[in-house]
């Protein structure tokens, strides 16, 4: 009895070291043809990255995003304090990384907007609009906004998407 | 322009390495292993550099930040005799020299697709570049705490704003660099590990392995590269490599280095902070079973310099992490975190078969298992465990939460893992190995 156990237990354990050996065999296979198509990416993929300007890359990057950041930044004094009135988080956090040293605040619809302006002092109210999926979480198409701004910027690839800056 | 950071961190690295052998750092380890460190210890250097700078009033500038390095540099120069590396002198078989084309053209493709666009990566941008650049532009670290409300460890951001600082302005895509020497350390550290205890042939064969793992690429150069999991992922390695060193040695000079490496992890990411105070737990617990109660002593370097982080958080004021904002345990998740968390183990495009073969490998050790090994092994679970409790609490939507974030808590483990797996599957490849290049020896006599 003891004799079988010990010996179905060593044919386990050599099954599971057999499967062991394939798994290797196949984890080199992987990483050789991985290794092989990484290295293939320079040509199909990278090529292209080569040539482009700094600015081409962050616009090829971040898209519209990036063309909000551009405008806002040549249009507000680099230590102006900002009201952003954003379709989405990611327009929010990516504003935050390249506008600083603005000082931005973040509103999610035009009633908080309007609480946030009552309270503090802002020099300008930013207002992002954009149909594109995965940047309009607040439906930003749907905000209205009676104030005429004093810059407009609608060249973007978005064709809903405008960007309005209200200097305070 | 990425020349910059790239020299400038690697002479530094350098610097630490000759230090490292002028005071004989890591008894008992090689060459390849001290210099496969220096770069976490160099991390862990300009931080503190920085972070008491701050502390003391002392304002960042190029020149103040780099003068102590000149100051060392050249202390260094005159004080030190010639030093000497030793490496070993390898005979390069085809099998051998296949690997290594293998490895480099991965090193050299990571290395170029490292540099090749600005940061793109959400938690980078968001986080730990926005945080440097502040740094940079503040030349201050109190600041930030006010504006973005994170009470994150700012180890990473230190590190790039340090090199901002050199380079004289704010540039995303060249500092991208020094997330990809992660890497390549991580590779060495792996590497001289392994060198010591398998061939040559072996040893290459999982530092390509590791190297190739599509999410370890990602993070050391594409996309994803500029967020700091990969950097955890090399300092828990360096830690579980001389965890595992200390308790097979029970060296007390190693004690010190593991204490430090565990405490530049807590500097890394919030993460590192849970590793490194397990990494306390399971300590005290082999100090106290070893009736070494002389060597408590050591868990001074790692209360000191932690506690003071927190303290300076307290005076920074920030709120408590998000985490522990939530309405308690929801056991009812666990089930759905299981399966998700289980699933990213045979997820083949991120990780090849490394999960698979790293549990498949701890099944057919069994009773086997080395002490040292059952140490570290029980460190991995429980940090994975603590994954799991994380997403048990966290306030935020688990599941999406899970999805976003699985496979970048499991980079902080692979490295480790997989040094693990070598170390136990070693013994099972070296008889094979040994009767292979008997045959090539007497084919080529």
């Amino acid at each position: 009895m003891n004799n079988k156990y010990t010996k179905s237990k060593s044919r386990l354990k050599q099954l599971f070291t057999g499967l062991f050996l394939v798994l290797i065999v196949v984890w080199l296979f992987l990483a050789f043809t991985r290794t092989l198509y990484n290295f293939s990416k320079l040509y199909t993929e990278e090529a292209s990255w080569v040539v482009l300007s700094d600015t081409d890359k962050r616009v090829r990057i971040f898209g519209d995003l990036y063309r909000v950041v551009s405008y806002v930044s040549a249009h507000t004094h680099p230590h102006a304090n900002l009201l952003f009135l954003s379709p989405g988080g990611k327009t929010y956090y990516l504003s935050r990384y390249y506008l600083y040293p603005r000082n931005i605040t973040y509103v999610r619809n035009p009633t908080e907007m309007r609480v946030a302006l009552a309270k503090g002092t802002y020099n300008y109210l930013v207002v992002f609009q954009t149909s594109e999926r995965g940047l309009n979480e607040y439906d930003s198409l749907s905000w209205k906004i009676d104030w005429v701004p004093d810059v407009t910027f609608n060249n973007f690839d978005n064709k809903d998407a405008v960007l309005k800056i209200y200097n305070r | 322009m990425f020349i910059i950071p790239l020299s400038v961190s690697l002479s530094l690295t350098c610097l630490i390495f000759v230090f490292m052998k002028r005071i004989s750092v890591l008894p008992g380890q090689t060459d390849l292993f001290k210099f496969g460190t220096s770069y976490l210890l160099l991390f862990g250097v300009i931080s503190f550099q920085l972070f008491l700078y701050s502390l003391i009033g002392l304002s960042w500038g190029t020149v103040s930040l780099l003068t102590p390095w000149l100051i060392f540099g050249f202390s260094l120069l005159v004080t030190s005799k010639r030093v000497q590396v030793q490496l070993y002198k390898e005979r390069v078989s085809r099998i051998s020299f296949v690997l290594l084309v293998l490895i480099l053209v991965t090193v050299l493709f990571v290395g170029f697709e490292s540099v090749l666009r600005p940061v793109s990566s959400w938690d980078s941008w968001s986080n730990w570049m926005l945080k440097a650049k502040m740094f940079f532009i503040d030349g201050a670290i109190l600041p930030m705490f006010s504006y973005t409300r994170s009470d994150y460890p700012i180890g990473i951001s230190l590190f790039v704003a340090f090199f901002y600082f050199v380079l004289g302005r704010v540039d995303d895509t060249s500092v991208l660099i020094l997330f990809f020497f992660f890497y390549v350390f991580s590779g060495l550290v792996i590497y001289s590990f392994l060198r010591k205890l398998l061939p040559f042939e072996l040893t290459l064969c999982f530092t390509f392995l590791f190297l190739s793992l599509q999410n370890v690429i990602r993070h050391g150069g594409r996309y994803e590269t500029g967020m700091a999991d990969l950097a955890l992922g090399y300092g828990i390695l360096c830690v579980v490599s001389l965890f595992y060193h200390y308790i097979n040695t029970k060296d007390r000079a190693l004690l010190i280095y593991l204490e430090i490496f565990t405490v530049i992890c807590g500097f890394i990411k919030y993460e590192g902070i849970v590793f490194s105070l397990l990494v306390q737990i399971l300590l005290f617990y082999f100090l106290f079973r070893e009736r070494k109660f002389k060597e408590l002593f050591v868990f001074v370097v790692w209360v000191i310099p932690t506690a003071g982080w927190y303290m300076y958080k307290m005076y920074g004021g920030v709120q408590q992490h998000y985490i522990f904002s939530g309405t308690g345990i929801q056991f009812s998740r666990i089930p759905v975190i299981i399966s998700r968390m289980s699933r990213e183990f045979v997820n083949f495009k991120n990780w090849n078969v490394l999960w698979p073969s790293f549990f498949l490998v701890v099944f057919l050790s069994g009773r086997k298992i080395p002490r040292a090994v059952s140490y570290i092994l029980l460190l991995l679970f429980l940090q994975i465990l603590s994954y799991c409790i994380v997403f048990v609490v966290t306030p935020v939507d688990f599941e999406a939460q899970i999805f976003v974030t699985i496979d970048r808590l499991y980079l902080h483990l692979a490295p480790s893992a997989l040094l693990i797996m070598a170390v136990l599957v070693g013994p099972m490849f070296l008889k094979s190995y040994h009767a292979y290049f008997r045959d090539e020896i007497s084919k080529n006599h």
